[in-house]
């Protein structure tokens, strides 16, 4: 047994410098996957033959990710995105589990996204995606009954109707996050469709001119289930003695409001850095 | 009581004959430097420790020709923090800054052979990191990869690929 290991090690000696071609083909896929889908398509895929074999594997696009482009490229280059995008999506063969675009996303895209990636998608960020209507969406996400995870961050027009057609058709939700999505919720509409909709939600973070502390309040009657509720962001006044007394009650993290989100939060919408769902950035 | 002290003479006369159950470990590197670890160390290393099991323990001293003495004090600094549950961003982000291209390379390759999965999906993620928005021909340098495809099967992939575009080109803004 010693022996025949020794032997081993002593081959592998023997090679001058390392074959980065012989290692098993999942270990270079792992590398592989980390990469943006655009890096995939456009370099690694085209690095040599056994790259390129690796890459047609449909495990390889379970991960769809769009992002870190800025808007201006975004939007010049917005036909090629939603090509590339469907074009992983078709690679994938129906098993694509993770979803994060930027800006490009329209109707008709969201529409491919729900009708090719349902069964197993699980999570989805879209985030400042001006072309994406109140009502696309709604049609779409009613196909997603298998996400997790939404992130629909700066989707100003979205409605409180999305949010209920959320909660409604996506039972499986855990994690949402929605940042800057209505201009203002003075009826507390939104927070009233989560707390509606959303009961078994476990992390939200909602932040721009609104849940108002009434709306906080409404959300976490409705989702007795909620660990963590970051407001970071959150540009209203509340009264934060009494909503951290609220949420030990719940024994929850709570992250409330910090005082300078006007003044550091005031570029929002561009260059705004991607969270990533799959763990390997945030 | 008497039972717990024959139990305790029985581990001891077990561990005369069998020194692994507590005893370090010696890893040697390929230059023939010595380290010396805890058990709980060469346990991360699926390699060491499945070489250990398959000699009942008797050899605790592990040739890892093909890891040099340079490489080796960061692997098990990396195993030492996971053992102790402090692998943090922070941690990570200190652990990579010290390390250029080549030592990530060969770190890689040596979690690789002794099977450390953390610290190989951690090292795959730094590599990504490294080769993210570049050339072609700059990953095949990377990684010393010859093109290997006929000027047809190039003709075809470019054709293939034709509706995408070369290269990813990114508004200066959104540059690093």
């Amino acid at each position: 047994m010693i022996s025949s290991i020794l032997v081993i090690n002593e081959n592998m000696k023997i090679t001058t410098g390392p074959n980065w071609l012989d290692l098993p083909r999942d270990v270079t896929a792992n590398i592989l996957q980390r990469l943006g889908t655009i890096e995939i398509l456009t370099s690694a895929s085209q690095v040599c033959s056994l790259w390129w074999n690796i890459c047609k594997d449909p495990c390889m696009w379970r991960t769809i990710n769009i992002t870190k482009y800025g808007y201006k490229h975004s939007m010049r280059n917005k036909d090629k995105f939603v090509k590339i995008c469907r074009n992983a999506i078709e690679r994938s063969c129906g098993q694509v589990e993770d979803i994060d675009i930027e800006h490009f996303a329209t109707d008709d895209l969201l529409a491919y996204i729900a009708d090719n990636c349902a069964g197993h998608l699980r999570h989805m960020r879209i985030a400042m995606c001006a072309e994406l209507s109140d009502k696309g969406f709604c049609e779409s996400v009613k196909k997603m009954s298998q996400l997790e995870t939404l992130d629909i961050s700066y989707q100003t027009q979205l409605s409180k109707d999305s949010l209920e057609i959320i909660g409604r058709y996506c039972p499986l939700l855990k994690t949402l996050k929605c940042r800057w999505i209505v201009a203002n919720d003075r009826e507390n509409d939104v927070s009233f469709a989560i707390a509606k909709t959303m009961p078994g939600l476990h992390h939200l973070k909602i932040c721009g001119n609104m849940p108002s502390e009434d709306g906080v309040l409404v959300i976490l009657d409705g989702c007795p289930f909620l660990k963590y509720l970051d407001l970071k962001e959150c540009c209203c006044y509340y009264n934060i003695e009494r909503l951290e007394k609220r949420c030990r009650e719940n024994v929850m993290d709570f992250r409330p409001p910090s005082l300078h989100c006007y003044s550091s939060r005031y570029d929002y919408g561009w260059g705004i850095e991607s969270e990533n769902w799959s763990g390997y950035e945030d | 009581m008497a039972e717990e002290v024959s139990s305790q003479m029985n581990s001891l006369s077990i561990s005369e004959t069998n020194p692994s159950s507590s005893a370090t470990i010696s890893l040697v590197s390929g230059d023939d430097i010595v380290f010396k670890v805890e058990p709980t160390i060469a346990k991360e290393m699926e390699t060491v420790q499945s070489f250990i099991d398959e000699t009942d323990g008797k050899i605790t001293t592990i040739p890892l020709p093909n890891i040099s003495s340079h490489d080796l004090p960061y692997v098990i600094e990396y195993c030492e923090k996971s053992i102790a549950g402090k692998i943090t961003k922070e941690f990570e982000a200190e652990f990579v800054k010290k390390l250029n291209n080549e030592e990530v390379k060969e770190l890689f390759l040596a979690a690789n052979y002794l099977n450390i999965k953390k610290l190989l999906d951690f090292l795959s993620q730094v590599i990504a990191d490294r080769i993210a928005n570049k050339s072609v021909e700059y990953v095949r340098r990377y990684f010393g990869i010859e093109n290997d495809f006929t000027p047809e099967e190039e003709a075809k992939l470019r054709e293939e690929l034709a509706w995408t575009f070369t290269g990813v080109d990114p508004d200066d803004e959104d540059e690093n």
